[in-house]
């Protein structure tokens, strides 16, 4: 059961980040027994200056900017970006200032406690099993993830299926898309929505349909 | 206690029969009692290890007093006819959340509507009456019309579907989109623009099929 609250902002771009709030929410509704998480209570969002006074969500106060906004003490973090390199941009300006970043597991994921989960990263996924290494700022999104070695600042969205693969930093992986066995997705490389990935995918390239191909980017390499 | 009558006992009905027993199981009480299905065609019951009875036709049924309704059919039409005809002789009808499905704060749910296990719905999303969600996963701030049916591992980002759409199972709304009322998008597609009214479509990114 959880032991203490904690004040927690989220970080995001869009309304699809404000639905951290929805996981957030779940946390607290449903504590895991034998899992030791703590209570949240959001207390707003930080947006990139060129989106503030977009519309909000659940009655929730825009703080300020990411660009400028002074961490203190007692906050904690929430990554809500999406986009693997704005993630990036966004996690290394609070890092600068010693912005701590919580990890959020959803009730819902079957996640073995022995799994190694990366600093700042948001498991809300179907199931994760065993032999799963998860790197720091990674977003699973209602998917299912087995045996797979997950590098940094990856987002995997809904009912995405990634099996004893390999996804390198940055990597999108979209909805509905299954990466088959033994597979490198390469840095920067997006799979769209409801693709099946059969080869290894190069660096900084987008891939698309069943089979996946390659409809932008990285010809050469 | 609440005393219910399943509409129809095809596929659909005996899931949410199965559904709505499971939640007694697992919560321990009668938290619905099953009376019975309605059923225009003759169905086997006994065969399949169900006691309830089949009460009645649904042409020209007469509610009984406090029980209320859930209609057992995804078809959108039909649901449609179903329910103006049920409701005109008074019928009152109730929304089931099944035990295994996450559906989070603030959503606004309508009457009639089904959740199915494995879904999800995340805050601040609105479902009309009379919606099937089966074992999707619903975004927030995605609005979902009266009668419509999103079917397994079905998406519905930032997105508003409108009356009586049909979603095949793995499509994907993206976010943004507006489903036209009465379309239908096929299994597997990923729509990313508007959808007309009336339509359907099919394939990545979705088109309209002639």
């Amino acid at each position: 059961m959880s032991s203490d609250t904690k004040e927690l902002i989220i970080v995001c771009e869009d309304s699809f980040g404000m639905d951290v709030y929805s996981i957030v929410g779940a946390i607290n509704e449903y504590p895991i027994e034998g899992y030791n998480q703590s209570n949240y209570r959001v207390l707003g969002y930080l947006l990139p200056k060129d989106r503030m006074g977009s519309p909000v969500r659940f009655n929730l106060p825009v703080l300020g900017a990411i660009e400028e906004w002074k961490p203190s003490e007692n906050e904690y973090y929430a990554m809500g970006i999406v986009q693997p390199r704005r993630k990036e941009w966004a996690v290394n300006l609070l890092k600068e200032k010693k912005a701590v970043f919580v990890q959020l597991r959803a009730p819902w994921a079957l996640v073995p406690f022995d799994v190694d989960l990366g600093e700042g990263s948001i498991i809300a996924a179907i199931s994760v099993k065993e032999g799963v290494k998860i790197g720091p700022f990674t977003l699973l999104y209602q998917s299912m993830v087995a045996a797979a070695e997950i590098e940094a600042f990856c987002s995997v969205m809904a009912f995405a299926n990634i099996t004893n693969a390999h996804l390198e930093k940055c990597v999108f992986v979209d909805e509905n898309a299954s990466v088959m066995m033994n597979l490198t997705i390469g840095e920067d490389a997006c799979v769209l929505p409801n693709s099946v990935v059969v080869k290894n995918v190069k660096p900084r390239t987008t891939v698309s349909g069943i089979p996946a191909r390659r409809v932008k980017g990285n010809k050469e390499e | 206690m609440q005393e219910i009558i399943i509409v129809c006992a095809g596929g659909y009905g005996l899931e949410i029969y199965t559904e709505v027993k499971e939640i007694n199981r697992v919560r321990k009480t009668e938290v619905y009692r099953i009376l019975g299905f309605l059923s225009d065609v003759p169905v086997e019951l006994k065969s399949k290890g169900i006691e309830e009875p089949i009460l009645g036709t649904i042409k020209g049924w007469k509610p009984l007093g406090n029980e209320k309704y859930i209609i057992g059919l995804s078809k959108p039409e039909y649901k449609k006819k179903i329910a103006e005809e049920l409701k005109e002789n008074g019928a009152q009808f109730i929304s089931i959340v099944s035990q295994y499905a996450y559906v989070l704060k603030d959503v606004q749910i309508g009457e009639g509507c089904f959740i199915s296990a494995g879904a999800r719905v995340n805050c601040g999303a609105e479902l009309g009456d009379f919606v099937n969600v089966n074992g999707s996963m619903i975004y927030s701030g995605a609005k979902i019309g009266n009668y419509s049916t999103t079917t397994g591992f079905t998406v519905v980002e930032e997105a508003i579907v409108e009356e009586g759409v049909f979603i095949g199972s793995k499509a994907v709304i993206t976010q943004g989109c507006r489903v036209g009322a009465w379309a239908n998008v096929s299994a597997g597609s990923v729509v990313i623009n508007d959808i007309r009214s009336g339509s359907t479509v099919f394939g990545m990114p979705a088109q309209e099929m002639t």
